[in-house]
Parts: structure tokens; sequence; C-alpha cells
């Protein structure tokens, strides 16, 4: 599902932020990457959504060889991956309703199938009678619920999910993890970036370490080990 | 599917619009203004034109033939002028035709027909008229007149012109130099509203960046991206060009009676009526021009400041 293939990426000032990072995510897997900050944890979350390019290797969504992928065809993969990050990324002037269905509107979808779609994936989120309220009239945890609930829209192969727990309390933090491995339940490859130790090894999933660029440590069960 | 993002589009524009409510008049405003002054160079043109073709329409030069000419003779001079390549039309009067037009002409003059009553001879000479194409012709029309085989048909000419190309230099003069300073001001209005549609479209991106950075999270295309401040530009031009057009109206016809009478007084040219007869032209070109600096300044403004 996600192959990255020697993947390097390096910055102005010799700066490296990945280095020859080979690795495979099969469909339906929730694998988290871990590391410290400043090892490519994001950089790598970025490559998947083609934010960033490689300076060297290829990274392969399906079949796709988006490595060099044109400005035009971007779109297309975004419409395939759920994302979600940290800060939420609301629009504070839209209901939570508005907020999801933007996503829609954006990518031309019917007024009918929006009206279709959106309840739906409150629902999964169990944000259904508090769909109607403004981000700053709900919690921080309810906020990254509708963030997912956005991500879900699309009906994505895979959920990115950067940091989704960092500006969340414990019980917050830990039923978003609910909420993504309940996703994962229903075939969707979850990939979380998270440096949170309690998470990662409450999970007992695979864990994917990197260290200053380098991948160091790929464990099919595997615990936060830095 | 295109319609939907075209309205989606226009919405977001839409809605950009009123969020920088005030930027928007301005931005608007400043349309309208450089629109305008287009519109008024170009208005000014036709109407410096049509008065030049008024006063050139009533030039003409008369020679009077020499009692002793013959009709072939005259026939033969005339056809000889209407060859020349400066010559627009050239009309033979008889000495008959004089007489009868004269006759006419004061038909409601008792004293004048008796004294015609008792001439036993039409004193009116047989004439020729000159129009020609263009009033720097007729230097070379009277050239060829006062050559020796044309000379010594004519007995008198009336060469007013002199004075009539003196007004139409003067005209010239006026119109070109009204239309070099109202190109110099339309530029600076043009190159102003661009600087402002670009500045106002920068504005918008940086007030929307976050659902930009949504949009583009979400796999907005990045076309549609783009569209709404393309759109919110044009929404300035339309109604910049809209404003103007009002404007240009109220004040040609308020401004028509002193036009009629500096330019076209004694004539049936009418400046309201030069407005109709141009009115299409001037409105298409007032909106071309605005979509125009509107699209350059928006795709500059997206291309420079919105990464997608």
């Amino acid at each position: 599902m996600i192959t990255f293939e020697k993947v390097s990426k390096l910055y102005p000032h010799d700066v490296v932020a990945l280095k020859d990072v080979s690795v495979a995510i099969e469909a339906g897997e929730f694998v988290s990457i871990v590391g410290q900050s400043g090892t490519g944890k994001t950089t790598f979350a970025k490559m998947i959504i083609a934010e960033e390019h490689p300076s060297e290797g290829r990274v392969i969504i399906g079949d796709w060889d988006i490595s060099h992928i044109s400005l035009k065809d971007v779109p297309l993969l975004r419409r395939q991956i759920g994302v979600v990050f940290q800060d939420f990324k609301l629009l504070p002037q839209k209901t939570l309703f508005e907020n999801v269905a933007f996503a829609l509107e954006v990518a031309g979808v019917t007024h009918a199938k929006i009206m279709q779609i959106v309840p739906q994936v409150f629902k999964i989120v169990g944000l259904e009678h508090k769909q109607h309220r403004f981000p700053r009239e709900v919690s921080g945890g309810e906020q990254q619920r509708t963030v997912i609930a956005r991500a879900l829209v699309h009906r994505p192969k895979i959920l990115l999910a950067d940091e989704p727990t960092g500006n969340l309390d414990a019980i917050n933090a830990n039923e978003i993890i609910e909420l993504l491995l309940k996703i994962n339940s229903f075939g969707t490859t979850v990939v979380l970036v998270t440096h949170n130790r309690e998470i990662v090894n409450g999970l007992r999933k695979r864990v994917i370490t990197l260290d200053h660029g380098h991948l160091v440590a790929d464990q099919a069960t595997g615990k936060y080990r830095l | 599917m295109i319609l939907l993002q075209a309205s989606r589009a226009l919405r977001f524009a839409g809605q950009n619009a009123r969020r920088n409510l005030w930027l928007s008049f301005v931005t608007t405003i400043i349309v309208a203004v450089a629109v305008f002054s287009v519109s008024l160079v170009a208005a000014l043109n036709i109407v410096g034109q049509r008065a030049l073709q008024t006063v050139e329409q009533r030039v003409d030069v008369t020679l009077e033939l020499k009692p002793d000419v013959t009709e072939d003779q005259a026939q033969d001079f005339l056809q000889q002028l209407r060859e020349q390549t400066n010559v627009k039309s050239a009309t033979y009067l008889s000495k008959d035709d004089a007489f009868a037009a004269f006759k006419q002409t004061h038909s409601a003059e008792p004293n004048i027909q008796e004294l015609l009553a008792q001439l036993t001879e039409n004193p009116l000479p047989a004439s020729i008229t000159i129009k020609a194409k263009q009033v720097t012709g007729y230097d070379a029309i009277l050239q060829f007149v006062d050559q020796s085989e044309n000379a010594k048909y004519v007995a008198d000419s009336k060469r007013d012109f002199k004075d009539s190309q003196l007004v139409i230099d003067r005209l010239t003069i006026i119109t070109s130099r009204v239309r070099d300073a109202g190109i110099g001001v339309s530029a600076v209005f043009a190159i102003l509203s661009l600087i402002v549609v670009i500045n106002t479209i920068r504005i918008a991106i940086y007030t929307h960046r976050e659902e930009i950075g949504i949009m583009r999270l979400v796999g907005a295309s990045n076309s549609f991206i783009r569209a709404p401040f393309i759109l919110e530009s044009l929404i300035y031009s339309t109604i910049g060009a809209g404003l103007a057009i009002l404007a240009i109206v109220l004040i040609w016809q308020g401004s028509s009676p002193a036009l009629n009478t500096f330019f076209f007084k004694g004539t049936d040219v009418n400046v309201v009526g030069l407005l109709n007869e141009n009115f299409w032209s001037i409105i298409g070109l007032q909106f071309l021009g605005a979509i125009l600096l509107s699209s350059l300044s928006a795709l500059f403004a997206t291309r420079r400041y919105l990464k997608v």
C-alpha cells in the first residue's frame, strides 16, 4: 500500500531529514512511526501526501509512484488519503458539519450526496449530536474527532495521523486512538506519527522507529524504544 | 460538475469580497476610475474626430470659369479634375443652372427678382466646386488648376480653404493633445488599478491562508483554489466598469449642450447621438479593458502569492 524505496530527503545546508529509508506498509495495517522531535517523522508523513518529494529514492502509493508527482495530480492523491494533524485545522467560522462538508464541496460533490455522507461520518466518530456546533463550542477531543470525520468523507484507503493527540489530555487522547483503531478495523490503513510513548506501547501494533533520519527499528508488535 | 464547481467558486469569491468590504470598495472605485478615464479618452477622441470631419466637410474650392469656356471644354476640365487622386468630388454648375439657382434662392425677394427680369444677359459664370479627400490635398489640386493649360479656363477661384485649414490644424492639435494627455492619465490609472487589484488579491489570499491550506489538504484542485480569487477580481472589474458606464452616460448627457455649442454649432451633429452611435463599442471597450486588467492582475497575484 505504501512503499518507501531507499528514500532520502536532503534540505539546504546539508540538513538530512531522511536517509536511505526503505519500508513497506501493507493494506489494512496500523503502523506507528515514532522518534524524537526532528528525526524525520513529519517529513515521512508529508511524503505520503506529496507535500514533500524525495531527493533520492521512490515513494509508491498503491501502484502509483508519487516521487515526482505533477501538481495537477496531487489533489487526486489527497482525496485517497485522509489526513489528521495535531492542530486540527478547522475553520472557526464554520460549524462542525460545514467543516466536514467543505472537504466534499471543494471536490465537486453534489449537495444531496454531501447531506448523505456527512451525517454518516459524524456517526462513526460519535459526534452526530454536536455536528451543528462551532469548533469553539466543543472540546479539543471533539474537534479532533471532527477532523477525523473530515478525513473519512472521501472513504480513503489510508488515514495519516500526524501527532493527533499532541494537543489532547490523556482521556481524549485515548478516545482518539480508539477511534483510529475502529477505523482500522474497517480495513483502512492507519499511519500514526507520534512521540507519545504510552500510546505506542499500549497499541501493540507495528512500530517503525526513526532516529536522525535513519530507520533504526521496524517491529511487528513493537514498543517505543528511544 | 463544472457548473457546480463554478457556482461554489463564485460563492467563495463573494465571501472573500464581503469579508474585506472596505478593501473591495476601494478596489472597485480604482478600477472604475481607470475604466472611466480610458472611456473618456475614447469618447473625446470620437467627438474630436467628428468635429474634424464636420469642419473638413464644409471646406471646398469653387473655380469660376471664364465666359468663353465652352460646355465641352468645361466637361473635359471637369473630367481631368475628377481624375486627380486628391479630389473627392468635382461638381459642375453651368451658367444657366447658376442663374436658376440664384433666382430660386432669392425667390422671396421682389427687388432682386425685378432686377433679374431686366437683365438681357446672364451675368453669372459657370463654376466647378471641388471637395478634396483631405484638407491637405487642396494645395496639390490648386497646383494642378494653376498649370497654364488649365488656368486658361479659370476666371477666379474662391480659395478660402486656408482659414479652414488653420481651424482644422488647431483642432487636430487640441484633439491629439487631449488624447495624449488622456492616454497618459489612463495609463497611470491602469497601472494603479493593477497594483491595487494585485494587492487586494494578495490580502485575500493572506486572510484565507488557513482555508487554502485546508482546501489543499482535502484535495481541492489547483484551479478550484485559484478560481475564487480570479472571480473576485472579475467582480471588482464588472462593478467598476458598470459604475464607469453610469458616470460616462451621466456626464455625456449633462455636458452635451456645451459640447454641441463648442464643436458642432450650426451643424446637425448631436453629441448624445454620437454616444448612442458608439454606445456598444464604448461599453465593449470598457468591459474588455476591465476584464483584461483584472484577469492579468489576478493571474499575477495568484501565481505570485498562492502556492498550490
